[in-house]
């Protein structure tokens, strides 16, 4: 991949990338950060002959597993910080929330994953079974019950 | 592959998710950060971690070499203790001057090759 292509891919993948980020996180600070980290390990470790729904899917599974482990280190940090020993309230970044975030965050990781793929970028279940490491022929179940969880949430709000 | 696709306009899911895709930091006026920047920050760091492979093998042959030195100093101090064994030195400890001459030639190695600098 070549500058140019580069920045053609970047332009047209960079604000649902941003924007499923900062839905899943809450926080437009660490939605930019991850989404850059994102970038960097798919310019650097991305096989060289992937294509389209492949590359934006690798872009999604990288974001996936660094907004889980930003939250590990959280957690982490949390359980050990003197903050939580004396009870301060902690304040995050919530920038970025709202209803709608808010309903999207209480699903699993991967059920944001798959049903984002589906509905916003218009993967077919081969395209998000790729992106998402799962089978296929689970691709289908997966949604039912990704939309059912979704449905459930918003029915409760 | 259109038959395993998801989006049908009438969906409600598929309005709703289309309404969360709008990217809120848009909203807010965020520019996306310059992909340019992206792309030479991906070329540095590349260039860096190439840079740190090629050099692992000659920082295991330094330290190697390093070893070499350390036991060949020894063996010279005691060699030079053992030459001047003469009656009015014996205050002078062989075991202690080969460490002394030991401990001077590494530090002028390691001072020569500095192994642990950046470069």
């Amino acid at each position: 991949m070549n500058q140019t292509v580069f920045r053609e891919f970047y332009s047209k993948t960079a604000p649902a990338l941003r924007s499923y980020i900062a839905r899943s996180c809450g926080s437009y600070d660490l939605a930019e950060d991850v989404m850059q980290e994102a970038f960097l390990r798919f310019l650097r470790t991305a096989p060289a002959d992937m294509e389209g729904p492949a590359m934006k899917g690798y872009l999604y599974r990288t974001a996936d597993s660094l907004l889980i482990d930003h939250w590990r280190r959280e957690n982490r940090s949390k359980r050990w910080s003197l903050d939580m020993i004396f009870r301060k309230d902690q304040t995050p970044d919530r920038g970025a929330s709202d209803d709608v975030s808010e309903a999207f965050r209480e699903l699993k990781p991967q059920q944001r994953s798959l049903l984002w793929l589906a509905y916003v970028e218009g993967f077919d279940h081969r395209e998000i079974a790729d992106a998402a490491g799962v089978k296929e022929s689970s691709v289908k179940v997966l949604l039912f019950r990704a939309r059912k969880a979704l449905a459930a949430v918003l029915e409760g709000k | 592959m259109s038959h395993n696709r998801e989006s049908d306009a009438n969906d409600p899911m598929a309005t709703w998710m289309r309404q969360l895709s709008k990217d809120p930091a848009e909203r807010s006026h965020r520019p996306l950060p310059d992909p340019d920047l992206l792309w030479m920050k991906a070329q540095l760091l590349d260039r860096q971690t190439a840079k740190e492979r090629s050099l692992r093998l000659v920082r295991w042959f330094e330290t190697m070499a390093r070893i070499l030195v350390a036991f060949a100093a020894y063996w010279l101090g005691s060699a030079l203790a053992n030459a001047f064994a003469v009656p009015e030195l014996k205050f002078l400890n062989p075991t202690l001057l080969s460490l002394a001459v030991s401990i001077v030639l590494v530090a002028v190695t390691m001072l020569a090759f500095p192994i642990w600098s950046e470069d």
